[in-house]
């Protein structure tokens, strides 16, 4: 019972799993948006893989795995120690509805040297990222930040394989629409006419409704 | 072909899963040739690997080397506290999931005291940890829980700032069973309250739902309609024993009531599904309403 061994396993096991850490960090710093936070957060992931390793079963994925560790804790944990709560409650916004944009207007999005959204939109980009929903943003960036299936996807957010899928489609078009609009104002992208009709018939991405409910506060 | 030609609609439906890798190789195909085609799908798929690729680079985060060894240090000294049961075989695994089911602090000890006798505190349990005790841990699920008041305080969470839901009226709310495993049918007549919706939410390590309805004003009064969120989940996984043993929780027919983040909170077990109501409500019609959707 006061055995202190430790099998090579074991050290395998944190070899391992702290080779995750700088993925985890990526996905809680986008969650937390504060750096030390973050940290924290990763390290509770991580002890708590520590604590539960007899649980873990090998030749399953451990990615997959630490991750939903480090889902669940935020949910539970971290998205209430003080921080506001990005909700998106409402029909006001409806991103789903896919309007027409011309192939001239996606491509002055994009940077033409790179496989990249354009230099002069990624601080429009960064600031839409964190103000998406965050069950949206997380979503959004399992999938495209660290190459989750929708299959693992699910798993780590304990939420339906469709779901999954929803939010992912839900989350790009805001990101979208906020770049349409930005790279318009901007003078990146020329209004074309059939796309700024649409952009009149439409609701907008909506990045104020964000920023009120971010200054709103927690309850 | 023009962006509303039907090849491009049926192409923007799986547009996503074209750029996630998560086509069936029939459609994969499909879609390739579509995007070889059609200029204007490419500058879509394009748009869409830009915006992944930047994604990416914007979630890119490395610790540093400092924060790393401080890192690998905590794990190493969590490892030792920690010494694997496998190894030391001292532990059954029952035990060992029953344990770190509960693993936080007060909770932690009560629950190993429980173990060893929990037949000597009749009532306060609907059973002795019947899920924890009978139940092989899932292979990927990780107890990851920190009290019950954190299902608690996510009921409370999602009641005030309800996000998405999952299902939205009695057919997809009802779809949500598979994953919970618990039935959804139970709900209130039109005449008392609207179904809002549902959500899964993870509590504890499992799945539960919670179901959002909107109250009937009595006499059709005007004004904001009362919301209240009701947390239906499986006793036999999930468990609110602080609920039970919090000094200032009481027992009203059956339901025991508490207040979380200033929310009164009723909670009740009836038929082997549990039911936990919060909203904004006074605690007597907490308990009136989670008795009314709890009952058969
Ligand atoms: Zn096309």
């Amino acid at each position: 019972m006061f055995l202190r061994s430790s099998r090579p396993s074991d050290d395998a096991f944190l070899d391992e799993a702290i080779g995750y850490a700088d993925a985890l960090n990526g996905v809680a710093r986008r969650m937390c948006r504060d750096a030390a936070l973050a940290e924290d957060l990763v390290q509770e992931t991580l002890l708590k893989a520590i604590k539960g390793r007899d649980q873990f079963a090998p030749g399953t994925n451990l990615r997959s795995w630490l991750f939903r560790i480090l889902t669940n804790l935020w949910v539970s944990r971290y998205r209430r120690a003080g921080l506001e709560r990005a909700t998106f409650d409402g029909p006001e916004v409806d991103p789903i509805s896919d309007g027409w944009v011309s192939a001239e207007t996606m491509r002055q999005l994009r940077d033409p040297e790179q496989v990249a959204i354009s230099s002069l939109l990624r601080a429009e980009l960064e600031r839409a990222l964190e103000l998406l929903p965050e069950d949206f943003r997380m979503a959004v960036i399992l999938i495209d930040a660290q190459d989750f299936t929708y299959e693992e996807a699910a798993s780590a957010l304990s939420i339906p394989m469709g779901t999954v899928m929803s939010r992912v489609h839900r989350g790009r078009k805001m990101l979208q629409k906020v770049l349409i609009e930005q790279g318009r104002s901007l003078g990146i992208t020329k209004a074309d006419g059939h796309a700024a009709g649409d952009a009149k018939s439409e609701p907008p991405a909506n990045l104020q409704a964000f920023r009120e409910k971010k200054f709103r506060g927690t309850p | 072909m023009t962006p509303s030609s039907p090849g491009c609609r049926s192409f923007v439906r799986v547009v996503e899963s074209f750029l996630d890798g998560e086509l069936e190789p029939s459609a994969l195909i499909e879609g390739e040739r579509h995007v070889a085609s059609c200029a204007h799908c490419r500058e879509r798929v394009a748009l869409g690997r830009a915006l992944k690729a930047s994604v990416r680079e914007l979630t890119c985060a490395p610790m540093g080397n400092e924060a790393r060894s401080r890192l690998r240090k905590s794990m190493e000294a969590e490892m030792a506290r920690t010494p694997s049961p496998r190894a030391a075989g001292t532990s059954s695994p029952r035990t060992r999931s029953a344990v770190v089911g509960l693993s936080f602090g007060l909770v932690a000890a009560i629950a190993a005291a429980f173990l060893v006798v929990p037949h000597l505190i009749p009532g306060l349990f609907a059973g002795p940890f019947p899920g924890l005790l009978a139940r092989e841990a899932p292979r990927e699920a990780l107890a990851v829980s920190g009290d019950d008041d954190d299902a608690l305080r996510e009921l409370v969470a999602e009641h005030v700032h309800p996000l998405p839901m999952d299902g939205i009226d009695i057919q997809t709310v009802q779809g949500l069973e598979q994953y919970i495993g618990i039935p959804l049918r139970k709900h209130f007549p039109p005449s008392r309250a609207r179904l809002v919706g549902a959500r899964i939410v993870p509590v504890q390590k499992e799945r539960a739902a919670i179901v959002q309805y909107e109250l009937v004003p009595e006499g059709g009064g005007a004004g904001a309609p009362r919301r209240i969120s009701v947390l239906v989940f499986d006793p036999r996984r999930i468990h609110l024993p602080s609920v039970l043993m919090r000094g200032d929780s009481q027992e009203i027919h059956q339901v025991r009531t508490t207040r979380t983040q200033g929310m009164p909170v009723a909670v009740m077990e009836d038929n082997g599904i549990g039911y936990a109501l919060s909203g904004d409500v006074n605690e007597a019609q907490a308990v009136e309403l989670v008795r009314y959707v709890a009952s058969p």
